[in-house]
C-alpha cells in the first residue's frame, strides 16, 4: 500500500527533494573558483557553480522523467494504493504521461541554463531550485483533481516562475516580470472567484463530484445554473491566461523576452504544458455536462474562438518581428491555438486527449531545442537576438545552424519531424470530431506559420552579415550541446517512429464520466 | 442576514477590487487591488461554508489566505527589483518592452 | 440586531475598499485596506469562522499591510514619481464601467438562483479544521510548504543585492 503511493508518486518526491538538496547545495556549497566571471569576485557560495548545479538539477528531472516513465508500465491503474490520493491528486496514465514531458521540458531547460549563466555572468544559481519547486507544481497541477489542491499547485507553479523572469536585473526584464506576475495575480484572482462560485453552487471541490452536482442542476434552469456559467467563464479565462491565449497573450512577447532564456524555454515548455493538462481535466470532468459541451450553450464555441484568434493573430504578429526571441514568444502562442483546436475536439473525439499528449510531448523537445540553439549562436559578447546576427551563422557555426533548423522544422510541422506528427494527429481529431472549419483555419495558419521558421533559416544559411556589423559570437558549452543533442534525437525519434508514443498517448485518457 | 446579502456585500467587493486593478497605473495600486478581490473571494467562501454548512469552505478559505499572502511577497520583491533598476515603478510609463 | 451590525460592517467594508482604490496617496490606500481586512474579520466573527478571523487579523493585515508599507516607504524614495497614485480619465471611466457591468452581471446570477439557504448551518469549529487541514486536505497542505519555500527563495534572489559586483556592471 504504501510503496505504491511513494512508487507512484515517486517523479513527483524525487523531484520536490531534489529541490531542497540544490537548495542546501546552493547555499552551504564552496564556490568554484574555475567557473567563476572574468571579473574574479567572489561574492556567494554558489557563484561560478551555476554549471554543476544545473547538471544536478537536470539529472533530478531527468531521473524523474525514467520514474514516469517506470510508473507507466508498472501501470498507475494496477498500484492500488494510489486510490489513497484520490480525489487530491489523481494518479492515472493522463498524469503521468503528462509528468514525462514536464521533467523532459525541465530537465532540457536546466542543461540549457547551465550553459546560459555561466555564459551570461548571472550568478544566479537559485535558479535550479526555483525550476524545481515550480516543476513540482506543475506535476502537482497536471494531477489536480480537487480545487485546493489545484490552486495550491498552480500558485507553486507560478510562484517560481515569476522570479525567474526576473532573474537577468536589467530594467527590462524586471519590467516584464512585474507585468507578467500583475497580470498573472489578477486572473488567478479571477479564477478564485469561479472556484468559490463553483464551490457554492455545487457545495463540492473535486472535480468529479462538482460533475456531478452541475449535472444534476440540469438545464439552465435549476439553482445554481447562472453561477455555474460564470464560474466557468472565469475558470476559461484563468487558464487561457496560463497557456497564453488571445486575448490574454498580452504578457507573454514582453515576458519571454525579458527572461533569461532557459528560463523562457522553461516557461514556453512545462507551464504551458501544465496549464493545458489542467484544462483539460477540469473541462472534461468538471464542466464535462452533456448541456456545457454542447455547441450551443457551452465552452466549445469559446475556446474555438481562442483557438481561431491565437493562431491568427500569432502567425500574423510572428512575421513582423525583428527579434527571433519574440517570434519564438509568438510561434508558442500560436501553438497554443493549435493545441485548444484538440482540446475543442474532445467533445466529440475519444482520440483528443491523445493527440494533446503527443502534441504536447513534440512541442516541448522543439521548443526546448530551438531556444537552446538560440543560446548556443550568441555569447555573451554579442547575444544573437535579430535575425541579422544569424546571417552567416552556418558558416561560423555549421551545428548550432542545424540543430537550429531541425527545430525550426519541427515547429513548422515539416516531415518527417516531430512536429509534422504533432500537428497531424491535432487535426485528425479535429476531423474526427467534425470540426472542418477549425481544421481548415489551423491548416491554412500552418502555412503562414512556415514563412517566419524559414526566413530564420534563409538567414541563417543565404544571408552574409552585413559589412562592419559586430558578430555573434557562438559560444561553446557542453550542457547546452548535450541538450540539444537530447533534444535533436527525440525530434528525429518521435519523427520517425511516432507510432509506439502514440499508442501511449491514446490510452492516456483523464477517465471523463 | 440571508447568504444573499453576504453575497452581494463580497461581490460589491470583488467588483471595486477589479476596479482598483483596472485603473491604477501603480504596481503597488494593481497589487492592493489584487487583495480585495482575495478578500472578497474569502468572504464568499466563508459565507458558503456558514450557510451550507461543511469545514471545506474555511479551510478553502485558509488556503487563500496563504496562496495571496506568498503572492505579495514575490510581488513586492519584483517591485523593489524593478524600484532598483528603473526608479520608478509604474507599470506602463517605462515601456521598453510594448508593441 | 443582527441586522444593523451587518449593516455597519457592510458599510464599512464598502466605504473602505472604495478608500483602497481611489486614494490618492499609496500610503493613505494601504491604510485603508488595513481598515477593510479588520473589518473584514469583524463579519468572519458574524459568520462564527473565529478561526479565520484570527487568522485574517494576524497573519494576513499584520503580514500583508506591513509588507505593503515597507513596499511603500522603500520605493518613494523618490516623492515626485512613487507616491502619488494617479488615475487619468479615460482610463478611469473604463474601469468603471467595467466593474460596473461585472457586479451586474454576478448580482443577477445571484437573484436568478432560487432556494439560497437563508439560516445557517452548524458552526465549524477550530478543532474541525484542523483535522481537515491534516487528513482530507494533508497533500495539499505538504504542496503549500513548497510553495512558501518557493516564494521566500524567489524573494530573496529577486530583492537581495547579492553581488554588488554585478549590480554595479548593470548599473542599478
Amino acid at each position: 500500500m504504501t510503496f505504491d503511493v511513494v512508487y507512484g508518486l515517486s517523479p513527483l518526491l524525487v523531484v520536490a527533494l531534489g529541490a531542497l538538496l540544490l537548495m542546501l547545495a546552493e547555499a552551504f556549497g564552496k564556490p568554484n573558483p574555475q567557473g567563476l566571471a572574468p571579473t574574479g569576485e567572489v561574492s556567494d557560495a554558489g557563484a561560478g557553480r551555476a554549471g554543476e548545479l544545473g547538471m544536478g538539477a537536470a539529472v533530478v528531472l531527468f531521473v524523474g522523467a525514467a520514474l514516469s516513465l517506470g510508473v507507466w508500465l508498472a501501470g498507475p491503474d494496477n498500484l492500488v494504493g494510489l486510490e489513497l490520493t484520490r480525489p487530491y491528486l489523481i494518479w492515472d496514465r493522463f498524469t503521468v504521461f503528462v509528468c514525462f514531458t514536464l521533467c523532459l521540458g525541465g530537465g532540457l531547460s536546466c542543461l540549457l541554463a547551465g550553459g546560459y549563466l555561466t555564459e551570461h555572468e548571472i550568478d544566479r544559481a537559485e535558479f535550479f531550485p526555483l525550476v524545481l519547486f515550480s516543476t513540482v507544481g506543475a506535476m502537482a497541477l497536471a494531477a489536480a483533481g480537487e480545487l485546493l489542491t489545484l490552486f495550491v499547485a498552480l500558485e507553486t507553479m507560478s510562484l517560481g516562475v515569476y522570479a525567474l523572469v526576473g532573474l537577468r536585473r536589467t530594467p527590462r526584464s524586471s519590467e516584464a516580470a512585474l507585468k507578467y506576475f500583475l497580470l498573472g495575480s489578477f486572473a488567478a484572482a479571477l479564477m478564485l472567484f469561479g472556484a468559490a462560485l463553483l464551490y457554492g453552487a455545487t457545495g463540492r471541490t473535486d472535480l468529479a463530484g462538482i460533475g456531478q452536482a452541475i449535472a444534476a442542476i440540469g438545464q439552465g434552469e435549476g439553482p445554481g445554473a447562472a453561477q455555474v456559467l460564470i464560474a466557468l467563464v472565469l475558470v476559461v479565462v484563468g487558464l487561457a491566461f496560463k497557456v497564453s491565449a488571445v486575448p490574454f497573450h498580452m504578457w507573454t512577447p514582453d515576458a519571454y523576452e525579458g527572461a533569461p532564456t532557459p528560463a523562457t524555454s522553461y516557461m514556453a515548455v512545462a507551464v504551458k504544458t501544465a496549464a493545458f493538462a489542467v484544462m483539460v481535466r477540469v473541462l472534461l470532468i468538471a464542466f464535462g455536462d452533456e448541456r456545457l459541451t454542447s455547441w450551443a450553450s457551452g465552452w466549445p464555441p469559446v475556446l474555438a474562438t481562442l483557438a481561431v484568434a491565437s493562431m491568427t493573430v500569432a502567425n500574423l504578429v510572428a512575421g513582423r518581428q525583428s527579434s527571433v526571441k519574440r517570434m519564438l514568444a509568438y510561434s508558442s502562442i500560436a501553438h497554443a491555438g493549435y493545441a485548444l483546436v484538440a482540446v475543442v475536439a474532445t467533445i466529440r473525439s475519444p482520440a483528443a486527449e491523445g493527440s494533446i499528449l503527443f502534441y504536447l510531448l513534440t512541442y516541448t523537445v522543439s521548443t526546448a531545442g530551438a531556444f537552446g540553439a538560440l543560446i548556443l549562436c550568441g555569447s555573451r559578447g554579442k547575444e544573437a537576438v535579430s535575425y541579422e546576427d544569424l546571417a552567416g551563422i552556418a558558416k561560423r557555426h555549421p551545428a548550432a545552424a542545424m540543430a537550429f533548423s531541425l527545430f525550426l522544422l519541427s515547429l513548422a510541422g515539416v516531415p518527417p519531424t516531430a512536429g509534422f506528427f504533432g500537428k497531424l494527429y491535432v487535426f485528425q481529431a479535429a476531423i474526427d470530431a467534425e470540426l472542418y472549419v477549425l481544421t481548415v483555419v489551423g491548416l491554412l495558419n500552418s502555412l503562414v506559420g512556415a514563412y517566419y521558421y524559414l526566413r530564420v533559416i534563409v538567414f541563417m544559411y543565404m544571408r552574409e552579415p552585413a559589412p562592419g556589423a559586430t558578430l555573434a559570437v557562438p559560444m561553446r558549452s557542453g550542457y547546452v550541446a548535450s541538450a540539444l543533442v537530447i533534444a535533436a534525437v527525440l525530434v528525429i525519434a518521435l519523427g520517425v517512429l511516432p507510432n509506439v508514443t502514440l499508442e501511449w498517448a491514446a490510452i492516456a485518457t483523464v477517465g471523463r464520466s | 442576514m440571508p447568504l444573499t446579502s453576504v453575497l452581494l456585500l463580497s461581490m460589491a467587493l470583488f467588483c471595486i477590487g477589479v476596479f482598483g486593478v483596472l485603473s491604477r497605473r501603480n504596481a503597488i495600486g494593481i497589487l492592493l487591488g489584487v487583495e480585495l478581490m482575495a478578500n472578497a473571494v474569502n468572504i464568499n467562501l466563508v459565507a458558503f461554508s456558514r450557510f451550507q454548512g461543511g469545514v471545506v469552505g474555511q479551510v478553502f478559505a485558509v488556503f487563500a489566505i496563504a496562496l495571496t499572502v506568498a503572492e505579495v511577497v514575490v510581488g513586492l520583491a519584483l517591485v523593489i527589483l524593478l524600484y532598483r533598476s528603473r526608479k520608478d515603478v509604474r507599470v506602463d510609463e517605462a515601456n521598453a518592452l510594448s508593441g | 440586531m443582527e441586522q444593523i451590525g451587518f449593516g455597519i460592517i457592510s458599510a464599512c467594508l464598502l466605504g473602505a475598499a472604495l478608500g483602497v482604490v481611489t486614494g490618492k496617496n499609496l500610503v493613505h490606500s494601504v491604510l485603508w485596506l488595513a481598515v477593510t481586512l479588520v473589518t473584514t474579520a469583524a463579519l468572519y466573527v458574524f459568520l462564527n469562522a473565529t478561526f479565520l478571523a484570527g487568522i485574517q487579523v494576524i497573519l494576513y493585515t499584520g503580514g500583508v499591510i506591513t509588507l505593503m508599507l515597507f513596499g511603500v516607504m522603500l520605493t518613494r524614495r523618490d516623492e515626485r514619481v512613487m507616491v502619488e497614485n494617479e488615475q487619468n480619465g479615460r482610463r478611469l471611466w473604463i474601469a468603471a464601467l467595467a466593474a460596473l457591468g461585472l457586479f451586474a452581471l454576478l448580482a443577477a446570477a445571484t437573484f436568478k438562483t432560487p432556494g439560497l439557504p437563508r439560516t445557517q448551518a452548524e458552526p465549524t469549529t477550530t478543532d474541525a479544521i484542523g483535522r481537515a487541514f491534516l487528513t482530507e486536505h494533508l497533500l495539499a497542505f505538504e504542496v503549500l510548504s513548497l510553495l512558501l519555500l518557493a516564494a521566500m527563495v524567489g524573494a530573496i534572489v529577486l530583492a537581495r543585492r547579492h553581488d554588488a559586483g554585478a549590480d554595479a556592471r548593470g548599473g542599478l
